[in-house]
């Protein structure tokens, strides 16, 4: 099976394999270098002017030129200002975003890990079914539906709670199908047979052999889910009504929207965005290497 | 979010302190006829509450977008330790608010208390979502002038406890009029004049800008020409958008824009902001709550700006719209509406609770009592080399004009209002024409709805 | 591997394992729609005095979809993000593949750094990149010719609010695309290689083909992302005259369920809106895989 075969060739092509790298002659591909150097820039300067403009009080902000950093400038006073705004809400708000995106992505990896084993290794009544509709649901524009499911939710009074954009959330069919490939080539019958001669129950298999196999996949799902649910913004400016339960996002953007009493406060969201952004790149960064992110493409080949 | 949840000494004790809160609140609300009644319904709400239950604390909740507002409940909750208070700031304001508001009144949802802006209240009160406050607060419309009452009251119900008056102001930089030898525009012909003077002198200057991200501030220059874009007969809407008033106004800005005096930038854009930081705004027409933004609006200009009164069609006429304003409301899903009256009535309407609104809100009051207090000797920060600035507010609010009344559907106003002068800016059309779309937008949602509409 | 040895004596377990998904589905997934289907055949009626005694949710039969079909304003929009979809789309899959052809280059050099720099992006909130690029078009802040290039002009303002879209997923799809060729099979590359052909004819000829599904994959997913633009114009709007509360389908839908208390009609554009973006891509699907096929792959 292709998983199977790619699991094979992938250590050896993430460390290099078998390419020429401690040779002679090294002639440099300069069209491809130069094509991701301006990529890179492309990328990254628009990032690079947060850290700037994190530097500088709203004064500085509007009327210095944008990319010359304000030294020593207002940095510090940007942090501790957007950390004791109204009461340390951001702090709130970081936590918010740590339920919503953590708790969410592990309830909802649970949920299509345990959904993909059981359409993968067993037929029953309206398995087939099941997995038709967990294609279909595929297509169905999730950001489209926030709407409607605040209209269905608010009809039976639930909206404006941490269940109101949690519960949306824990469903994501993509990630059942990613979780069915996997587990229809990851887990060998056999092995599941074997368990079962041994006295071992379903659960145990599940328990024991597949989650275990399944590793990669409900890694990959997690962190593709938190993603998800970190940077999305219009459920929860839907769902909810309490500057208490924003995440982050949704948090800092209400900052930007003046009221007659309350003037918008751009160095602070600044000041908060650069607190938002840089623990999440190193986050990114660090778990770069158990990311699998060839078991989406891979799914597609299967 | 504070509660504190005090032990009851006794019914009679709890009894005692919410009617002498509720008698104080009566005699500072006005004469001395109004203290008896209030006195009376005082009494009449204690022994109502005494035996309400023995021990009970009764908790609210208040949506209120304000910065400021945790100290103004915190002080009510220390002093009624029977009727606790917690403040909810809501995610989005404005409509965005209003919406959810009327969304959630369907489930029972929403919280005991809501601030909503004058404009919006009329909505409010045909989805259902603000109940009659006349049992509870019986004598409040001796506290407010007619323009602030006509506001709040529909058919004879009163709907919210008014908050504050938001007179439209005129702000410039004393800085820039000196060097180029000019007065502030007492007239609006005066105002354009200066406005080709400065743009004249430096081009990148200009006196102010079109804003077509607020309708509020266009509805207030209209209110001021006489405009009435909403009115009644019985039970019937005649809407008038695009009146002769409202179309004076309208007429008068294109010619500035075209002219090319006046920025097209919405206000609030980063792009403003700049403008106004650095100089190339020179002027503001706003209202009375600009100094509590000046200081993130444009930090390097304090000790720059004057507030000085609007401009005005005949010289010496000093009638001004407002821009803002927010009353309380008791909302239908409160299932202790007479506590919710008694604690919107002592914070928009006591004293006490103005003066703590005053001081930590930065609210100029609508009750009339309330415009000499001592806590507006003092002008705000960013004001501070002006100090008459609240004596000036006073003034301009003693010539407040507002709509005679407002549709129940503003938000539908208010969004084709955006879009249409948003694309007459863009495109450079006509802003009678966008007026015209803003008069249909209006006209045909009120109808389709079950209004019973006339133009 | 046999269908004998697959089917078990009967086990309630994989029932089990798979209802909280399909329940979950039919509450959050199936039954929102199907309940804007409902409201979107309603319309709110009032009666009675000034302000309305009574209010009644009434049928009203197709009414607020004619209003949205009759509505020019709905159709502009459509277009619109159509027009943003033509440029974003296409922008997002070249640039993808481009670069992870690039980083997967034989002697490609600053890889690493450069990986990471295109994958920065996509830490940062749609909303929170749009407020960021607004500083960087505005002519009074941008170091990029603001004060030159009208980017909130009409021409430009569909490659602005793209650009934002592209900016923030073009290294996702990037990393995608790269892990799919490091996972290609050597030998043929090798092959290549030692016939002496370029790099270039390499990329065009050995992995472009070997990844084509992939592609097709993001390709995909950049649809149905397209079709629901919402963050970029929402925060970009504030700073611009040019964009309006119902620039973009998706825009509109919000608008009248939450700024003009039209939930009735806000379930009837939504509804619209599901239909034609599952349309859209099941049909857009079809001819990807219809072309896929015709490679023989």
């Amino acid at each position: 099976m292709t998983i199977a075969a790619t699991d094979k060739r992938q250590p050896r092509a993430v460390t290099g394999g078998p390419r020429p790298r401690s040779r002679r002659r090294r002639r440099t591909n300069l069209t491809a270098t130069v094509i991701l150097i301006i990529g890179g820039l492309y990328c990254v300067l628009p990032a690079l002017w947060i850290l700037v403009a994190a530097t500088k009080s709203n004064a500085t902000l509007f009327s210095t030129a944008p990319y010359a950093p304000s030294l020593p400038g207002a940095f510090f006073s940007n942090m501790s200002g957007i950390l004791t705004y109204n009461h340390g809400i951001f702090l709130r708000w970081w936590l918010n975003s740590i339920i919503y995106a953590v708790g969410g992505g592990v309830l909802s990896t649970a949920i299509a890990g345990a959904a993909g084993y059981a359409l993968a290794k067993y037929t029953f009544t309206g398995s087939r079914v099941a997995f038709r509709i967990i294609v279909a649901a595929v297509l169905l524009p999730q950001i489209l539906l926030a709407v409607p499911q605040y209209l269905l939710l608010a009809k039976f009074g639930l909206t404006n709670s941490y269940e109101s954009v949690l519960l949306p959330q824990l469903v994501s069919p993509f990630a059942i199908y990613l979780c069915k490939i996997y587990a229809e080539a990851a887990v060998p019958d056999e092995l599941m047979e074997a368990v079962r001669m041994d006295g071992g129950s379903e659960f145990r298999i599940f328990w024991s052999v597949g989650t275990r196999l399944m590793l990669p996949v409900l890694v990959t799902v997690l962190l593709l889910q938190f993603i998800a649910i970190w940077n999305n913004f219009l459920l929860p400016f839907v769902m909810l009504n309490n500057t208490n339960l924003d995440p982050l996002t949704l948090g800092l953007y209400g900052m930007l929207m003046p009221t007659g009493g309350q003037p918008n406060q751009y160095s602070l969201v600044i000041g908060g965005v650069f607190l938002t952004i840089v623990p999440l790149a190193i986050l990114f960064l660090s778990l770069q290497r158990f990311w699998r992110i060839d078991l989406i493409s891979g799914g597609v080949k299967g | 979010m504070v509660r504190k949840a005090r032990s009851r000494r006794g019914a009679v004790a709890a009894g005692a302190v919410t009617a002498m809160a509720l008698a104080v609140a009566a005699c500072s609300s006005g004469s001395s006829s109004t203290s008896a009644s209030g006195a009376t319904s005082a009494s009449g709400s204690a022994s109502g509450s005494a035996s309400g239950g023995s021990g009970q604390v009764v908790h609210l909740t208040i949506t209120d977008w304000d910065n400021g507002m945790p100290t103004v409940v915190n002080a009510w909750n220390a002093s009624h330790p029977d009727i606790q208070v917690q403040l909810i700031k809501p995610t989005g304001t404005g409509y965005t608010l209003y919406n959810k508001l009327i969304t959630d009144n369907r489930a029972g949802t929403n919280p005991d208390i809501s601030e909503v802006e004058y404009q919006a209240l009329p909505e409010m009160v045909a989805n259902k979502v603000a109940i009659s406050l006349g049992k509870y607060l019986p004598s409040l419309s001796s506290s407010y002038p007619s323009s602030i009452t006509s506001l709040v009251q529909f058919q004879g119900a009163t709907y919210g406890v008014p908050q504050n008056i938001c007179p439209m102001v005129f702000f410039y930089r004393k800085d820039v009029f000196a060097k180029l030898g000019l007065k502030p525009p007492t007239t609006w012909a005066q105002y354009a004049t200066d406005a080709a003077t400065i743009h004249k002198a430096n081009p990148k200057e200009y006196l102010g800008n079109f804003d077509a991200a607020d309708p509020e501030w266009f509805a207030g220059l209209a209110q001021q020409a006489g405009a009435n874009w909403w009115t009644t007969s019985g039970n019937n809407w005649t809407v008038a958008i695009n009146d002769a008033a409202t179309q004076k106004v309208a007429n008068y800005w294109q010619g500035l824009v075209n002219s090319g005096v006046i920025s097209p930038e919405p206000s609030w854009s980063t792009q403003w902001l700049t403008d106004m930081n650095k100089g190339s705004l020179v002027g503001w027409l706003s209202a009375q709550w600009a100094p509590n933004q000046f200081p993130t609006i444009a930090p390097s200009t304090a000790g720059d700006w004057t507030a000085a009164a609007l401009p005005a069609w005949t010289a010496g006429n000093s009638t001004v719209g407002t821009w803002g304003g927010e009353a309380e409301i008791v909302t239908a899903s409160s299932k202790h509406p007479q506590q919710a009256a008694e604690f919107i009535n002592w914070m928009n309407n006591s004293q006490e609770g103005l003066n703590l609104l005053i001081k930590n809100v930065a609210v100029f009051p609508a009750a009339t009592y309330a415009q000499s207090s001592s806590e507006l000797k003092t002008p705000p920060p960013f004001m501070s080399d002006q100090p008459g600035y609240n004596t000036l507010m006073a003034t301009a609010a003693k010539g407040v004009r507002d709509f005679q009344i407002w549709g129940p559907d503003a938000s539908v106003t208010f969004s084709s209002y955006s879009d249409a002068f948003a694309s007459a800016l863009q495109n450079h059309t006509s802003f009678t024409a966008a007026l015209g779309t803003v008069q249909n937008a209006t006209v045909s949602d009120m109808k389709n709805a079950g209004f019973q509409v006339t133009g | 591997m046999t269908i004998a040895g697959r089917k078990k004596r009967s086990s309630k377990l994989p029932v089990l394992l798979v209802a909280p998904a399909l329940v979950l589905l039919a509450l959050f997934t199936f039954a929102p729609a199907g309940y804007a289907v409902y409201l979107s055949l309603m319309k709110l009626h009032i009666t009675g005095g000034l302000l309305g005694t009574s209010s009644t949710q009434v049928f009203a039969g197709l009414g607020n979809y004619t209003d949205t079909f009759k509505d020019p304003e709905f159709w502009h929009s459509l277009g619109r993000m159509l027009l943003i979809a033509v440029i974003g789309v296409p922008a997002t899959v070249i640039l993808a593949t481009l670069f992870a052809l690039c980083l997967d280059a034989n002697a490609a050099r600053l890889t690493t750094v450069t990986r990471l720099a295109i994958f920065l992006p996509y830490a940062v909130p749609g909303v929170i990149a749009s407020i960021l690029w607004g500083f960087l078009y505005l002519p009074a802040t941008s170091p990029i010719g603001g004060s030159v290039i009208n980017y909130f002009g009409n021409r430009l303002i569909f490659f602005t609010v793209a650009n934002v879209a592209v900016w923030g997923v073009v290294g996702f799809n990037t990393v995608v695309l790269y892990t799919a060729l490091r996972a290609l099979p050597r030998d043929v590359r090798q092959a290549a290689e030692i016939d002496g052909a370029s790099e270039l004819q390499i990329a065009l000829h050995v992995k472009l083909p070997q990844i084509a599904p992939a592609i097709a994959m993001i390709a995909l997913f950049s649809v149905i992302g397209a079709l629901q633009l919402f963050n970029e114009p929402t925060a970009l709007k504030p700073l611009t005259n040019a964009i309006t509360s119902t620039w973009v389908p998706l825009m509109r839908v919000y608008s009248d369920a939450f700024v003009n208390n039209n939930i009735y009609g806000g379930a009837a554009s939504a509804f619209t809106l599901l239909v034609m973006t599952v349309a859209l891509t099941v049909g857009g699907g079809a001819v990807v895989t219809r072309l896929l096929g015709r490679q023989g792959k």
